[in-house]
Parts: structure tokens; sequence; C-alpha cells
């Protein structure tokens, strides 16, 4: 009797013991998970803050470069004028080799020369004018194309959150109701443990009484 | 680190709370980049789209050429004229007939690779733009799919939570109806919607063992209920 007693104190104490041990070691772990937390949440407010300082100022100014008509003729007239700088020189030193050649530059010969030179100056500098205005109009379509291209994934990304924030938003609804519940439980466990304690006493008034 | 009571009986309060602070957040963020998107991008791909739809502009950008041409062949001759003249000639007025077919020949040119191009240009920019809207389909799905799943636990959210208000209240009109008698402690009311594993009675469960049901009627009750035909008892 006395040794099983003794063997019922013995475990109760060693249980209390490795209880006692096992929430130091639970509470221990649950601050480095709220450490944890801190942490993550003051990161991703920062790096919230950083893309809100840094890229979406940096993107608004994208989005508005991107979509701003380019002007044609500056980019054609620099077309031009970089042919007529090759060209220009080549008429004289065409001219000065024919010359050199025996060919004098009065000849029919050398004014044909010099006429396929103009020919071929003249329709290099409408073809140089005419493919800077398709790739001024191609420039301004990829802008756009390549800006858009970059926000195309935030709608997914909204989705996708949206989406986590309803899974997330149930778990706390579960867990609101669940304390819902407890209070609820607790409420009511409360009003009987009440009214039987009211209605005991009545009875042992009515016994005195009686 | 110091062992705290209060911590650990506050834990699960204060996650909740913590939960609701990041959710909020997420969904401030996500309202937020929605709006962003809607200013910034969203006029963006609608111009594109457009832009990737309209004609190319052939007649105009045709005409232009030809001017261009024009107006080359005339700065060119110019020039070669000056140079001529230094050389004591003269560069000749491109009247000639091998200079007019090659200057049409050009105009002729250029005018048919602006068509061509015109049209090449037309495909690749819609097709720039249909890859840009590939992705669209498969995301509205994903979202109809998540939205699927989570309408259905919504309802089963709302169920659960109209569940147990129901039962505290049952549970509460059950133990006033019975107030001397451990129904509650020994039906497991008592612990009802307290976040114990076991699950929370059922009307039907309560009302399903009559027998059970009948030890905790005051005797009036008793013998009502023990004079009724026997399918009810």
């Amino acid at each position: 009797m006395c040794v099983a007693a003794t063997a019922a104190v013995v475990g109760t104490g060693y249980n209390v013991y490795s209880g006692i041990k096992n929430a130091k070691a639970a509470d221990e772990w649950s601050d480095q998970q709220a450490a944890s937390l801190n942490a993550l949440t003051k990161l991703t407010q920062q790096q919230w803050d950083h893309y809100k300082t840094t890229y979406k100022p940096l993107i608004q100014k994208a989005v508005k470069r991107a979509n701003e008509a380019l002007p044609s003729q500056p980019m054609e007239d620099k077309a031009s004028a970089a042919v007529t700088r090759a060209a220009a020189p080549m008429y004289g030193k065409a001219l000065s080799a024919l010359s050199s050649a025996g060919v004098a530059p009065t000849s029919g010969n050398a004014r044909q020369a010099l006429q396929d030179a103009v020919n071929r100056a003249a329709v290099t500098e409408a073809g140089a004018r005419t493919d800077a205005r398709t790739a001024l109009n191609d420039t301004m379509f990829n802008r756009r194309v390549g800006i858009a291209t970059t926000g195309r994934g935030m709608p997914g990304q909204i989705m996708s959150g949206y989406g986590n924030l309803a899974q997330q938003s149930g778990t706390l609804a579960s867990g609101y109701s669940e304390l819902a519940g407890k209070s609820f439980g607790s409420a009511i466990d409360s009003a009987y443990s009440f009214g039987k304690g009211v209605t005991g006493a009545l009875g042992l008034m009515r016994g005195s009484g009686g | 680190m110091g062992f705290s009571l209060k911590k650990i009986f506050g834990g699960g309060s204060s996650s909740n709370k913590a939960a609701t602070s990041a959710a909020r957040s997420q969904d401030q963020i996500l309202q937020e980049q929605w709006d962003f998107y809607k200013e910034q991008y969203l006029p963006t791909e609608t111009a594109v789209a457009k832009q990737a739809t309209a004609a190319i502009p052939v007649d105009y950008l045709q005409a232009r050429t030809t001017q261009d041409i024009g107006k080359t062949y005339d700065k060119q001759q110019g020039i070669a004229q000056r140079t001529a003249e230094r050389y004591g000639t003269t560069a000749g007025s491109g009247d000639d007939t091998q200079t007019q077919m090659i200057r049409r020949a050009a105009e002729i040119g250029a005018r048919n690779l602006i068509k061509s191009g015109a049209k090449d240009t037309e495909l690749s920019r819609m097709n720039a733009m249909a890859q840009l809207g590939q992705g669209i389909p498969a995301q509205a799905l994903s979202g109809y799919s998540a939205l699927t799943g989570m309408q259905g636990s919504l309802g089963l959210q709302k169920t659960a939570a109209a569940n147990q208000l129901a039962n505290s209240v049952l549970g509460a009109v059950q133990k006033s109806a019975m107030p001397t008698a451990g129904w509650g402690e020994k039906s497991g009311m008592s612990t009802m919607g307290q976040g114990n594993s076991q699950p929370a009675p059922t009307v039907s469960a309560m009302y399903g063992s009559q027998s059970n049901y009948s030890q905790y009627m005051s005797p009036n009750v008793q013998n009502v209920y023990d004079s009724r035909p026997g399918p009810w008892r």
C-alpha cells in the first residue's frame, strides 16, 4: 500500500517535471518563432516600401515614356544627313579619279559616272528615310509591348494573392469561430454553475426553513 | 525566453490578431497593386492592342516614300552640280532616260516593299499581342477553380459557425430545462464548443438516445413519456 502510494507520488512528480520541461521548451521555440515572424514582418514591410519608393515611380516613368509618340521628322532628317555626309565627297573623288585616269570631267563618260553616283545616293537616302520612319513606328510599338510585358504578370499575382488571402481568411474565420465557441461554452457553463448554485442555496434555505 | 503562463494561454489570441493584421496588409497591398495595374499597365495594353490591330497606312507611307525619292534626287543632284562646277563642268539635269528609269524603279520597289512589309508587320504585331495575352485564360481558369473550391468551403465555414452557435444555444436550453441533472457533463455538453477534438453533439444525436434522455426527466414528464406507444420509446 505504502509502496504503491510512493510510486504514485514519484510518478506524478516526474510527470509534473516533464510537463514543465516540455512547456519551457515549447515556450522557447514559440519565442523563436515569434522572433522570426517579427523579422519577416519587418522585411516584408521594408521590401514593400522599397518597391513603392524605388520601383513604382520608375515604372510610372517608363510607362509614360513608352506611351510617348516619337517625332519622325528628326529621325528621317538624321538618316538623310548621314547618307549625304557619305555621298557628297564621293562626287569630287569620282571626278578627280576620272581626271587622273585621263577622262575629262566635261566628257560624256564623266558626266554619266557622276549621274550614276547621284542615282545611288538619292535612292540610298530615300531608303534611309523610309527605314527611319518604319523603325520609329516599330520602336513605339515595341516599347509599349515591352512595358506591357513587364506588367502582364501582375493580374495573375493579384488573383493568386486574393486566392491565398481567401484561404487565410477561412483559417482565421475558423480560429475566431473556435474562440466564439469557447466563449459561448464558458458563458453557458458559468450560467449553469450559477443556476445550480442558486438552486442549491434555495434548497438549503427551504430545508432549514421547513 | 522566460516561462510565462500568460504567453502560453494568450498565444492563440495574439496569433489570430497578428494573422488578421497580416491579412489586412495583404489585402491593402493587393488593392494597391490592382489599382497600379489599372492605372499604368491596363491603358498601355489597351493602346498597344489597338495599335496592333490597326491597319498600317500603306498609301500614306508609299506617298511619303515617293515624295522622299523626289526630294533626295533634287538634293543629290544639287550637291553633284555644285561639285561639278568646281571641276568646270555640269552634272546634268537628271532628265536622261537611264536616270528616269532608275528613279522610277526605285519608287516602284519602295512602294512594293512598303506594301508587303506592312502585312508582315501587322501580323507580327498581332502575334506579339496574342502572346502577351496568352496566359490570361489560364489565369481566369485558375481563378475560377480556386473560387469553386473556396466558395464551397465558405459555405461549410458559415454552416459550421451557425452550428456552433445553434449548439451553444441548444446546450443552454437543455441545461436550463434540467437544472439539477448532470446531463451536460455526461453528454459532453459542458465542453461543447471549446475546441476539443470531439464533435459537438447534434440535435439528432441528442434525441437519438431516448432511453438515456428519459432518466433526466422529472417524475411527471417521465410518466407521460412512459405512457407513450412503443415506437416513440
